[in-house]
């Protein structure tokens, strides 16, 4: 049975510019299920971004309701929304905004710490995703600039995972990385999904959309169809072109 | 056009560089002003009223021909003039009626030396009219037409303002100078012929000292335990410039030392901004290097662009320098007792405009440096930075601290050198703060020590006997009144201290004095002990436990202890009674210090006494209201200037703090909007920026409170040693020191809490999404 963990209704976005009103998104009603890997794709400007930013509580819309693992998060202030995305929502995004001041271990422990005071346990499930998505001990106390794009977009991710969160908010993962550690960013999240993790990725890359098992097209602020990949599974044909099809129809 | 550039981005902080210039240069330019201007005006003064090296002044009874002939074979060139001393002269100031003494003398004897010379309006003299010492306009705010009232010798004499005299030898704490008619200077002369005096003006003495040592001789006063009408006292002109103008000289320093502390904190603040505007900019200065700017030309826009808003700031502190000017003469005037109507003068404006600007220029240019180093490729790409960090201090698996706090010292630690600044800006200016607080305390609210710096005894009252009788059992029916503490007989005259002329005191217990103005050693307790001033030790190079040579017969002493201060004058030696009698065995004991209980009216009680002893009395002195007057200018001023640097100081932290919290914010946009997304709040964010600047914040402004209580009362000190005051002993009132330090650092978290506000609107998604 699916469980719903964001559902939003008649959600609308809209941008001031040069005195001219732009809605980004309109009026959109969407479910996320636990456990999916959501992609969400669209041309330049269609609203994916925003989309995923309004759903995350990383921005607010100006109209409609975003109920979010049973709380209403629109009308949350500012501070209450960070509160809220500490405990529910981990980022990556595709210039990784890690903290350059820090360490790659105390940049995953600035974000789990603010939910935990047990600093053994916060630092220990740290060491042990790091570990897990292949960055080893000698680079933990490396800094942001010292990092490879590949590691660095790794670490990221462990940021992201730290606080268990209910869902993995993805902004082109991969956008700024090339394709083999673009590939092994995508494992990671792939690897933490089959463990049951929710994530929702906004893409234009092929390759990333095809981890996901949802992919949702979006155009001009509107839902214009979804297809259903069903579970990833390496080397799919039938999956590529499964994908292949709905972004023809879609007119990608 | 880069420049123009630059500065249309940073508006804000460079208003706020600008401000801070803008204080300075009017500060500077005011000190400065009053360094050249105040002394030069007394020097001009000097020349225009041929002042003359020494002026000495005697009862017409001691000056004889043998005196005249010593003044013919020392000086080079000397005018006599009589006069009237009416020392025992009452006056009206203000309200009161106050025992001050006063000279008169008459204008139609012109003089050729130490002239005199009327200032502002002023009207023909008729009988009943006087020329008056300008402080009484200043001070006491007489006017043309108003009556001055003079009493002595039992009889009121009234006289009418009719102008208003500048005259070298006029101190403003000495008894004034009257000019009056030639027909009213008669009936003076005839109606006081006991107060008839000599004033001698002369010039080119060698060795004053040792020439008054000889007139004191050949009057024979060292003999002479005490009489009203004999009467000797002498100045030098260096003495009365000191006096006059020292505290000018001294406020002025502290003018220009609070310059100092603002120049200062104004080259860090400039020289954080560049790093910081240089980190900012470096995709703009690689773009620019791309299209051919040399890193010359960046660099030159950045020295153009900082030494311009400077160097327009700091003429546009010319202005408030104008403005204020005549406001520091009137109270230079008060202070100084001098006519001095300060305008702008272009060579302070010169100076400050000139050092200032050059001053912003070699920093701007130290400071732009590294631009030089940067390469444009990788400055285009964003990635190369002028900080790395290399070290990780207080991992957070491993902190103790809360995480916010360990970021916040995480910040601390790897910005040491932005943490130094702060540090150092604290430091200085809760240092100044403190040296103000304490000037402000010390002469507005406790005035302990300021009664103690001169060294002069505070008894409430003195009573000047008569010497034709025995004064002792007066002395026992003072003591038995119920407002009276404490009495003591003293008694003050001129001596020799090894060859020195000096003025000697003694007191019955000196132990019993309230002024304790020894600073090394003790008073003296034995007939062969002495204690002298520290100006008097110098010149003799004897130090406690020497032997000096004292009066015509050269009996040793042992010097026990050295004084502080200005009691006696420079050349000073307290010795015992037992001592005196050594020097003069007819010495009389006549003026008697009287301590009365706290709240007593010294004024009532000497009304009282005269009513007791009549004739036996020959004058009272109201010594509280006497010190009062002689402080009053001087405490309102220092106090003046004391909550002047506190509200300077409080409104440059306030600016730098803005100014550089508000860099750091700007600076660290992205990384808020990182730590905004993954959800840490604006008050963390704002508590993380406040917390990470209180650490300088308390340290530099601890340290500046503490250093600033242990260092003032050196400097005070220092500054005042040239009056032969080695110890000011200011009080420190630590609860308010410890205040001014607290205040300092809630008002810094304030306001970098105010400031890091702007945090809240700083976008997460904004920053994603750019």
């Amino acid at each position: 049975m699916t469980h719903t963990i964001i559902k939003t209704a008649k959600l609308s976005k809209t941008f001031s510019s040069g005195g001219q009103q732009h809605h980004v998104l309109k009026n959109l009603d969407l479910e996320i299920n636990k456990g999916d890997f959501t992609v969400i794709m669209g041309p330049s400007g269609a609203g994916k971004t925003t989309l995923m930013y309004a759903l995350s509580g990383m921005d607010k819309p100006n109209l409609g309701s975003i109920d979010f693992a049973g709380q209403e998060i629109s009308k949350l202030n500012n501070d209450r929304l960070a509160t809220f995305r500490r405990k529910h929502c981990g980022f990556v995004f595709q210039q990784m905004f890690l903290l350059d001041n820090l360490s790659i271990l105390d940049n995953i422990l600035a974000a789990g710490l603010l939910i935990s005071k047990d600093k053994k346990t916060i630092a220990a499930r740290a060491k042990d995703l790091l570990t897990q998505v292949g960055l080893s001990e000698q680079i933990w106390n490396k800094f942001p600039t010292q990092l490879s794009g590949g590691e660095a977009q790794r670490a990221s991710i462990v940021r992201a995972l730290i606080n268990q969160p209910v869902v993995v908010f993805a902004d082109e993962p991969t956008g700024s990385l090339n394709s083999a550690s673009g590939q092994a960013a995508l494992d990671v999240l792939t690897s933490v999904n089959e463990n049951g993790q929710s994530v929702v990725m906004v893409t234009h890359d092929l390759r990333s959309a095809r981890r996901g098992n949802r992919v949702l097209y979006i155009k001009d602020g509107v839902i214009q169809g979804e297809c259903n990949l069903g579970k990833y599974v390496t080397g799919d044909q039938t999956r590529r072109d499964k994908l292949a099809d709905f972004l023809n129809d879609m007119g990608w | 056009m880069l420049a123009k550039g630059n500065i249309r981005k940073a508006k804000g902080q460079m208003i706020i560089l600008a401000v801070l210039f803008l204080i300075a240069a009017s500060l500077l330019i005011m000190g400065l002003s009053i360094i050249l201007g105040f002394n030069s005006h007394f020097d001009e003064l000097v020349e225009e009223l041929n002042a003359t090296d020494t002026n000495f002044n005697m009862s017409q009874f001691l000056f004889t021909p043998e005196m005249e002939e010593l003044f013919r074979e020392e000086s080079t060139d000397f005018e006599v003039q009589i006069g009237m001393h009416l020392f025992d002269a009452e006056l009206t100031w203000n309200d009161d009626i106050i025992l001050q003494g006063a000279h008169f003398y008459n204008i139609a004897d012109s003089r050729r030396l130490s002239q005199w010379k009327l200032v502002g309006e002023y009207r023909p003299l008729t009988h009943d009219s006087v020329y008056v010492p300008y402080m009484y306009h200043f001070s006491a705010g007489y006017n043309l037409g108003d009556i001055i009232t003079v009493i002595s010798g039992g009889q009121n004499l009234y006289f009418t303002v009719a102008g208003f005299v500048e005259n070298i030898w006029a101190d403003a704490f000495l008894s004034p100078r009257f000019f009056i008619p030639a027909t009213r200077f008669q009936e003076l002369y005839n109606d006081f012929p006991n107060r008839r005096g000599v004033y001698i003006y002369a010039n080119g003495i060698d060795n004053v000292p040792n020439f008054t040592n000889l007139l004191v001789i050949e009057t024979g006063l060292g003999d002479v335990s005490f009489h009203p009408d004999l009467w000797i006292s002498f100045f030098t002109l260096d003495q009365i410039i000191s006096g006059r103008t020292g505290t000018a000289f001294m406020m002025s320093i502290l003018m220009i030392a609070f310059t100092a502390v603002i120049g200062i904190v104004s080259i860090l603040v400039i020289r954080f901004r560049i790093k910081n505007s240089i980190e900012e900019d470096m995709t703009n200065i690689g773009s620019l290097m791309s299209i051919g700017y040399t890193s010359r030309q960046i660099t030159a826009s950045v020295v153009v662009q900082y030494a311009s808003i400077i160097f327009i700031s700091v003429v546009a502190g010319i202005i408030p320098a104008v403005v204020l000017l005549p406001l520091v003469g009137r109270v230079f005037a008060v202070l100084s007792g001098m006519y001095w109507q300060p305008s702008f003068m272009p060579v302070p404006a010169l100076i400050t405009v000139a050092g200032l600007t050059a001053l912003v220029f070699i920093f701007t240019r130290i400071s732009a440096r590294s631009i030089k180093k940067i390469a444009p490729v990788l400055a285009l790409r964003g990635s190369a930075t002028t900080h790395s960090f290399k070290r990780n201090p207080l991992p957070l698996d491993r902190s103790f601290l809360p995480v916010n706090a360990s970021l916040a010292f995480k910040s601390v630690l790897q910005g040491l050198r932005k943490s130094a600044m702060m540090f150092v800006i604290l430091l200085a200016v809760s240092f100044t703060a403190v040296v103000a607080l304490v000037l402000f305390y010390n002469s507005a609210i406790n005035l302990a020590a300021f009664e103690q710096i001169p060294g002069i005894e505070r008894a409430n009252s003195v009573l000047a006997f008569t010497d034709n009788q025995d004064n002792v059992p007066f002395q026992e029916e003072i003591n038995a009144h119920p407002d009276v503490r404490d009495s003591q007989f003293t008694h003050q005259g001129p001596t020799t201290v090894s060859g020195e002329f000096a003025l000697y005191m003694v007191m019955e217990d000196f132990s019993r004095r309230v002024t304790q103005n020894v600073f090394e050693g003790t008073f003296p307790r034995y007939e062969n002990e002495v204690a002298i001033t520290w100006l008097l030790a110098q010149e003799l190079s004897v130090e406690v436990g020497d032997v000096v040579y004292i009066g015509d017969d050269d009996l040793p002493f042992i010097v026990t202890g050295l004084l502080s201060g200005m009691d006696l004058g420079q050349f000073g030696a307290y010795i015992t009674y037992e001592a005196v009698l050594t020097l003069n065995p007819n010495f009389v004991k006549t003026m008697l210090f009287v301590y009365l209980n706290p709240g007593v009216d010294a004024a009532l009680f000497g009304q009282e006494m005269e009513n007791r002893f009549g004739d036996y009395l020959f004058m009272t002195i109201d010594a509280d209201e006497q010190f009062a007057r002689g402080v009053a200018g001087f405490a309102d001023v220092m106090s003046l200037v004391g909550v002047i640097i506190l509200v300077i100081s409080a409104f440059v932290i306030s600016l730098v703090l803005y100014f550089v919290i508000g860099s750091t914010i700007v600076r660290k946009h992205r990384d808020l909007g990182i730590q905004k997304a993954i959800g840490y709040t604006t008050a963390n964010l704002m508590n993380q920026i406040s917390l990470a600047f209180s650490f300088p914040i308390i340290l530099g402004g601890a340290a500046g409170a503490v250093l600033g209580a242990l260092l003032v009362d050196p400097l005070m000190s220092m500054g005042l040693r040239p009056m032969g005051v080695m110890q000011a002993n200011l009080i420190l009132n630590m609860s308010w020191i410890a205040v001014t330090g607290i205040v300092i650092v809630v008002l810094a978290y304030v306001i970098s809490m105010l400031v890091t506000w702007r945090i809240r609107k700083i976008s997460a998604y904004r920053l994603v999404t750019e």
